[in-house]
């Protein structure tokens, strides 16, 4: 019996489900007849004249201050004139815009205009800014003016000023409009067509930040555009402000100094990695990149020799010269291939395979510190030689060559350990003897950025530990710790002192604070040398490292070093807390 | 029988005008999705060909592998299912913040969508033999059906994941759970509301507020279901024509191809269209519930049901969306919306559904 009936049931349930289905079919019919028949008329009105408007509310980027609030980008209050693309579609309104804006000293053609609305057109309901930068006495006028095109809308806008100029150009960047590129990038983030974005520097790496969150207001206008009732409001929150831990003044005083030269300065904290300069020259005014470029003036300042917008102290390469030599001296300590008592001889060159390699004069015997504080090729060639590449590299690696140092500021180049395996795979040869001696001076094709340089320093000054360069303090402290015994580090230290003391670096000593340090210079042409001093004061209790790099300087020792001296000098002296 | 009169029977037990409605359907999907694209090139109406050709082709495999074995193979696919859902969660790349998606050679596939069709296979199978309408099979049902709904809600997708609910109730109905459950269903579910809303994403619940005052929030979503309303009411009894919509080609609808494709085809269209489109469904859905009358197999009858809760619930959120009358959840229109998952997966379902019509005396009891 119940075989039977199951069935049944189940077709039962299937018919009522069936019109249980045709039921919501039919409800949907009845709720399209009551919109699309019985109130067809209202929403055609509505759809014809869709009188929802939604306007953008800006909000205040954020501050950047440096170390002792002084502002180095600021927002001030602007006006601009936007409009709606769905109220400016005919020729007719455009021309008359155009003529309105003319009237009062805007000049922007009817072609302009329809550019303007393509390039920042997301919906035809969303403004979009027609002219920026206006001040309040210009925007007065034009609102007062009885002819003023009811399709325009008054709105106050944000502008970036960078009061410190080119000084901190390279640290706190600039921003511009947002691009086709990062808009696809970024547009889940609510970015749209006309914003601003940071574009390099600060101002490109702390956006999440700096940017705060847009408002909106949404208003109902009648059908000749005009403001009925606003509909919803969301205030926009204004970015958040940035310490950085630069010092302007310093900053100031070191732009003074590397004025008409080419090269970067960094200096930086030896515990922390507490940035405090950072300069690259020459530099370049980020005040009219804010405000947009004309297409011929960016490419004059992208195309200009010198380069002026490449941070040198973070994406510049250049070969270490004998500022390298400290990596061999550590690496030869450590790992106890030498003794701080080892000496070799030298005769002012040494026969490496059938190629003699020169030293700057006969030095006879050197211990290490005799060979740091001479600059001792010979001694060095001899110590890489016993080493071989692949320590050498390795302890480069560990210093922090050859991989960025993290420092939060766009473009940071990584460097070029050049190795066996580099040389293998770029140009298909194997390595020779004489490679190292080359590597173990810091020539041939090894390449760093000023700032690993200052990073290893650092590490040299502290005792071992490698800091992360950081701008904010908010970014907290980090780093990695080598493991070398301060023994090894007080040898290099010492050899470091007798540099300044009665070494090639005697100049960076000439201003009254105790430096330590290392010159090196590059030759990069017949008569051209770029010039390096890294080195850190006080050489007996470190506060600052430094790095000084001069392209087509003289030589390390006469050039540069008394600039390091000369700004530690300043910055212990004249900006200690 | 020879092989060529085997065809031919195969042939002519199929369900022609059932096949038709569907192209039809789809044929009106790919006219809108064109004039919803209008002006951007034809990139999306290449694609919704190229998933329209794949559908077809999925349609014709299922039908000849048959409904038969799709039973036998519904718990191991089901098993699947559940692992595929629990990796994409771990894996998945997060596409607009959730993990629904698989990437095959440059071909991206929802792994949920076709787990609609298994959950109404595995529950057909496990259900028809189970002739004691208790308590605790009612309670072992749901535990199934959370084993992979649960997962699917934590892609988060809201809108699928009501779907599975929606076949686990319609295979429960179709079985004949008795109506005291039923009412126990309805209560919890709204006694889960509350308890159930903080879980939900900020997003979801906006679209829930949006539905009930569309004024909260005029900027964002309330700014969609406002315009949608305004698209299917100004399309009128006979609609504006073929690309006249000024809803859809002034931008005022989001998604116009996927989400609102209703409403973009109820503008143009009209109150003629838009019935018509709804007159198909009806058609097709009777067609369906017919396979399921006619068949002795009780699996098919209860997958029948699934399967008519499936197409039915995704017309009802859909349309009723685009009126403003339900919360956007962004369910596909059956056939008509772009988008390649959704059609493969109903496709495969008619292959299997149509292959029932094969036998329809063969009992399974």
């Amino acid at each position: 019996m119940k075989r039977l009936d199951l069935p049944l049931t189940i077709d039962k349930r299937l018919l009522y489900f069936s019109y249980f289905a045709f039921a919501i079919l039919l409800f949907l019919m009845i709720a399209l007849f009551v919109f699309q028949v019985m109130h067809g008329d209202d929403y055609v009105r509505l759809a014809t004249e869709n009188r929802l408007r939604v306007i953008r509310l800006s909000p205040r980027r954020g501050t950047i201050f440096d170390a002792n609030q002084i502002p180095l980008a600021v927002s001030i209050s602007t006006f601009s004139i936007q409009g709606y693309p769905l109220s400016m579609q005919s020729e007719e309104t455009i021309e008359r815009i155009a003529s309105f804006l003319g009237k009062h000293g805007i000049v922007k053609r009817p072609e302009d205009l329809k550019e303007t609305l393509k390039s920042q057109y997301t919906v035809p309901y969303r403004s979009v800014t027609l002219v920026n930068n206006l001040t309040l006495a210009q925007m007065a006028t034009i609102v007062a003016d009885p002819e003023f095109p009811q399709e325009l809308v008054p709105v106050s806008q944000w502008r970036r000023v960078y009061p410190a100029g080119e000084v901190m150009s390279h640290v706190v960047g600039y921003v511009g409009s947002i691009n086709k590129e990062e808009l696809k990038r970024y547009g889940s983030r609510g970015y749209q067509g006309g914003d601003e974005i940071g574009k390099s520097g600060v101002e490109a790496k702390f956006e999440h930040l700096l940017r705060g969150n847009f408002g909106g207001e949404a208003i109902e206008v009648d059908a000749r555009g005009r403001l009925v009732r606003k509909l919803d409001f969301k205030p926009s929150e204004h970015g958040k402000d940035v310490v950085l831990t630069l010092d302007l003044i310093a900053q100031q005083k070191v732009s003074e100094l590397m004025e008409g030269k080419r090269g970067g300065v960094i200096v930086m904290d030896v515990q922390r990695g507490d940035v405090v300069v950072l300069y690259s020259s020459p530099s370049y005014d980020p005040n009219p990149l804010a405000w947009g470029l004309r297409d011929f003036e960016w490419r004059a300042l992208t195309k200009d020799p010198s380069y002026p917008m490449m941070n040198r102290v973070i994406g510049g390469l250049y070969s270490p010269a004998s500022t390298f030599k400290i990596v061999a001296a550590i690496a030869g300590l450590a790992e106890g291939v030498i003794t701080p008592k080892t000496t070799f001889y030298c005769p002012g060159y040494l026969e490496v395979g059938n190629r003699r390699f020169r030293c700057v004069r006969p030095h006879g015997r050197e211990d290490i510190v005799g060979a740091l504080r001479d600059s001792c090729n010979v001694f060095f060639f001899q110590l890489g030689l016993k080493l071989g590449v692949d320590v050498l590299s390795d302890w480069a690696y560990r210093l922090g060559f050859g991989r960025p140092t993290g420092i939060s500021l766009p473009g940071e180049a990584t460097g070029n350990l050049a190795g066996r395996r580099w040389k293998k795979v770029t140009f298909g040869e194997s390595w020779y003897l004489g490679d190292t001696a080359n590597y173990v001076i810091g020539q041939g094709f090894l390449l760093v950025t000023p700032i690993q340089l200052a990073r290893a320093y650092a590490a040299v000054a502290n005792g071992g530990f490698l800091p992360r360069p950081r701008l904010i303090e908010a970014e907290g402290l980090d780093g990695e710790e080598i493991s070398i015994d301060d023994k090894v580090l007080s040898v290099i230290r010492k050899g470091l002192e007798e540099v300044v003391k009665s070494g090639t670096g005697r100049a960076a000593g000439a201003y009254g604070v105790k430096v330590a340090g290392k010159t090196g210079t590059v030759q990069t042409s017949r008569d051209k040398n770029d010039a390096l001093f890294v080195g850190y004061a006080p050489a007996d209790s470190p506060k600052y490292v430094i790095v000084v790099l001069l392209e087509e300087g003289e030589s390390g020792g006469r050039a540069v070093a008394p600039l390091a001296g000369e700004i530690l000098a300043y910055l212990l002296k004249e900006r200690g807390e | 029988m020879t092989e060529s009169s085997k065809l031919k029977q195969v042939f002519a037990s199929l369900d022609l005008p059932l096949i038709a409605a569907i192209a039809i359907l789809y044929g009106l999907g790919v006219m809108t999705i064109y004039s919803a694209t209008y002006g951007q090139g034809l990139g999306y109406v290449e694609r919704q060909l190229i998933n329209g050709i794949v559908a077809a082709m999925a349609m014709v495999v299922f039908f000849f592998i048959g409904i038969r074995r799709f039973f036998e193979w519904s718990y191991l696919l089901y098993g699947l299912l559940v692992i595929s859902l629990i990796a994409l969660l771990f894996l998945g790349d997060a596409t607009r913040g959730s993990h629904r998606w698989v990437y095959l050679g440059g071909f991206a596939f929802q792994p949920s969508e076709m787990g609609k069709l298994i959950l109404c296979l595995a529950l057909a199978r496990f259900l028809a033999l189970k002739k004691d309408k208790s308590f605790s099979i009612f309670l072992e049902v749901l535990g199934l059906s959370a084993a992979s709904g649960l997962f699917v809600l934590l892609q988060p997708d809201l809108g699928t994941s009501i779907i599975y609910v929606v076949i686990t109730i319609s295979c429960l109905w179709v079985w004949g759970l008795p109506k005291k459950y039923f009412a126990a269903i309805v209560g919890s579910g709204l006694a889960c509301i509350p308890i159930g809303w903080p879980f939900l994403r900020d997003y979801q619940k906006l679209r829930i507020l949006t539905f009930l005052n569309p004024n909260i929030d005029p900027l964002g979503a309330g700014y969609n279901v406002i315009q949608s309303r305004i698209a299917v009411g100004s399309g009128g009894v006979f609609g504006k024509g073929f690309l006249k919509g000024t809803q859809s080609k002034l931008q005022f609808l989001p998604e116009p191809h996927t989400d609102f494709i209703f409403g973009v085809f109820a503008e143009e269209f009209g109150f003629v269209g838009a019935f018509l489109v709804l007159c198909l469904y009806a058609f097709v859905l009777w067609r369906i519930l017919l396979v399921g009358l006619k068949s002795k197999d009780l699996r098919v009858k209860i997958f029948v049901g699934g399967f008519t809760g499936w197409i039915l619930f995704h017309v009802f959120e859909s349309v009723g969306m685009s009126m403003g009358l339900l919360p956007v959840t962004g369910l596909a229109l059956p056939f008509m919306s772009y988008g390649g998952s959704s059609i493969i997966s109903l496709s495969c379902g008619f292959g299997l559904l149509l292959s029932a019509c094969l036998d329809f005396p063969k009992r399974y009891e």
